[in-house]
């Protein structure tokens, strides 16, 4: 079938993610994760629509913001992931955070887990 | 000229109905229609409608150089306004990209390249005065006898 | 985009009651709107890429067409970047002038975003009545100026041509009729319970969802934000500026705070014209390299160009960051989650004067 409506938007997408504020959080959030440039633009464009990458410059300045008065959140980038770039809903954040408060867990462990959800 | 023919051109000449598409312009070009409409220049009272739907227009009016994701959409959108029809476009942008047509840049002029075009109205942005003539001027060359044009058209293919 | 339901509504790029170039694509259930998303991509034109490499003095005239709309404003921010780099002053007169064409290019905006909502709503009566006012307003930027749009009126070290009495006179008559026929419409709006009705309650935007998002202008305004790059500018607080909000945070606040602050922009105008003094209208300078970012209030809010030019004067380097952006995404994301209806997608949308233009440069 011919999709007249839907079509292909990664390079849409990869344009919007070029831009100077857009590329330096893009950049930002990979270090967060200790993931490399490009595998988290490639989970930015799979899982983002167009205007949140257009955007993710000022939504990355306000989750930086909350996550300073936050530790846990701020070691896991919960509020990077859930309301800078809507890679996680809140209830698997609040999820994240009951799991690092519960036991003396090992957050590079929940670190991975969330790596491994979002990709 | 039948009675039938006049009638349609009668009828035709007060009733133009407008879809506009911007196909990546500044919205310089597009305030400039939508004053048009404004009460002051009111573009109703020649019977042109801004409509907004390609199925039921008769003129679409382009502006923009033509930004990737029309490529394919404007052809389409183009096969799917009934004849007759006709597209005029407004402002620099769909004739050489103005401005925009420098390295780096992401649209690809001129729209004759995908679709027909009948007028076009240069200007950056063109006045609202400006816009309702041109649409008048080619709604009256276009839509007068558009079926004894047609009908010569076909006996001249066939012969 | 995920798909939690059947029904996935799309609404644009050409559609008979949305005149934006995006699709917005709606996930319903019923009559509800679950989830929206926009598709952009339909006016990416890349002005940064373009720029780069470019002299200023062409650059001046790429950053006027960003936005046709609110072409004054992108022209005013870009020069003042450029004055700061090089500590180019301005004349009390230049700075004066400038003040005046910025509001009133606030002023047709204004009226545009509003006309644009009221015709969204199929009450086309008072759309038009406010499209008509806006030609007032064309009018007086046309006098002022030489042109409707694209003016590039604002030049490094002043403005390029001085306002006479008689045309500050026809200016001040304007303003005036304006506020008059304004206070009628506004009343319309206020009173009228189908307006009323399609608008209070409706796309609300949480304080919890405007922090997140970085909204800025009258729709952060309405939601009870005080964010206004205006309050740093010692000139606009010297002409009797002051922050207006509001905190119901739904469409008819954000048209109501659009409304008010037409009356402050025409108070604003009033009191520039007062205060104009005979004097020169544009300074000499010379262009220095630097790198400087620099904010000013467009219509739809903060407005912020960082640019940076060498020593040949060709810019490097520059990022704008247009109102648009976040007012869009939180549009989007935030209002338009759970709308009890359909129809209140695009006027919803409208309500937060989004430009695609803009956003997507």
């Amino acid at each position: 079938m011919k999709l007249m409506y839907e079509r292909d938007l990664s390079p849409m997408k990869l344009t919007s993610l070029n831009g100077v504020r857009q590329n330096a959080a893009a950049i930002a959030l990979s270090k967060r994760l200790g993931i490399s440039r490009q595998r988290m633009r490639k989970i930015l464009i799979a899982k983002c629509d167009l205007i949140t990458l257009e955007n993710l410059g000022s939504r990355y300045d306000a989750a930086e913001i909350q996550a300073a008065s936050d530790e846990i959140g701020n070691a896991l980038s919960l509020h990077h992931l859930s309301t800078a770039a809507g890679l996680l809903s809140k209830e698997r954040a609040d999820h994240y955070r009951a799991l690092a408060q519960e036991k003396e867990a090992d957050l590079s462990d929940i670190r991975r887990a969330i790596l491994e959800e979002i990709s | 000229m039948s009675i039938l023919q006049q009638l349609k051109n009668a009828v035709r000449q007060r009733s133009i109905h407008v879809c506009y598409v911007n196909t990546g312009s500044c919205n310089g070009c597009d305030i400039e229609i939508l004053a048009c409409l404004a009460p002051r220049y009111d573009i109703e009272q020649y019977g042109i409608y801004v409509h907004n739907n390609p199925r039921e227009a008769d003129v679409i009016l382009v502006t923009g150089g033509m930004s990737p994701q029309w490529i394919d959409k404007l052809p389409d959108l183009w096969d799917r306004v009934p004849e007759p029809k006709a597209v005029v476009t407004i402002g620099n942008c769909p004739i050489s990209g103005c401005v925009f047509n420098r390295p780096g840049k992401l649209i690809d002029p001129p729209v004759s390249k995908y679709i027909p075009v009948t007028a076009a109205v240069p200007g950056c942005p063109p006045r609202p005065s400006e816009i309702i003539s041109a649409i008048l001027g080619a709604a009256d060359i276009l839509f007068k006898d558009y079926e004894v044009h047609q009908k010569e058209k076909e006996g001249g293919g066939q012969s | 985009m995920k798909k939690v339901v059947d029904v996935s509504l799309p609404v644009g790029p050409i559609h008979p009651c949305f005149k934006e170039p995006c699709r917005i694509k709606c996930e319903t259930r019923g009559e509800r709107v679950v989830t929206t998303e926009v598709e952009l991509g339909y006016v990416k034109k890349g002005i940064e890429k373009i720029m780069i490499g470019r002299p200023w003095q062409e650059t001046i005239f790429l950053a006027e067409r960003v936005c046709g709309i609110c072409s004054v404003v992108h022209n005013t921010v870009i020069v003042e970047a450029l004055e700061k780099i090089s500590g180019i002053t301005v004349p009390r007169r230049a700075g004066l002038l400038r003040l005046i064409l910025n509001e009133l290019d606030r002023i047709q905006s204004h009226l545009l975003a509003n006309y644009s909502y009221c015709y969204t709503i199929e009450h086309e009566t008072l759309g038009m009545y406010l499209l008509n006012l806006r030609e007032t307003a064309m009018d007086s930027l046309e006098m002022m100026t030489g042109t409707r749009v694209m003016a590039a009126y604002v030049v490094p070290g002043g403005v390029r041509e001085d306002l006479s009495a008689d045309n500050a006179a026809k200016i001040l008559e304007a303003t005036y009729h304006i506020e008059a026929e304004l206070k009628r419409f506004v009343r319309m709006f206020e009173t009228g319970p189908m307006i009323g009705l399609r608008s209070k309650g409706i796309g609300v935007l949480s304080m919890e969802d405007a922090l997140a998002s970085g909204v800025v202008g009258p729709t952060a305004r309405a939601a009870g934000l005080s964010r206004d790059a205006r309050k740093e500018d010692p000139l606009y607080l010297e002409m009797g500026w002051h922050m207006i909000t509001r905190t119901e945070s739904d469409n008819y606040a954000r048209i109501m705070l659009r409304f008010d602050e037409l009356y402050q922009s025409l108070t604003l105008i009033r009191n520039g014209i007062a205060a104009l003094e005979p004097g020169k209208i544009r300074n000499g300078g010379e262009m220095k390299a630097g790198r400087i970012k620099h904010t000013i209030e467009a219509p739809r809010g903060d407005l912020t160009y960082d640019i940076e030019i060498d020593s040949a004067g060709q810019v490097v380097f520059v990022s704008i960051q247009t109102p648009s952006i976040p007012n869009i995404e939180v549009a989007t994301h935030a209002m338009m989650k759970n709308l009890a209806s359909a129809a209140d997608v695009t006027s919803t949308f409208i309500s937060a004067d989004p430009c695609i233009a803009c956003a997507e440069r």
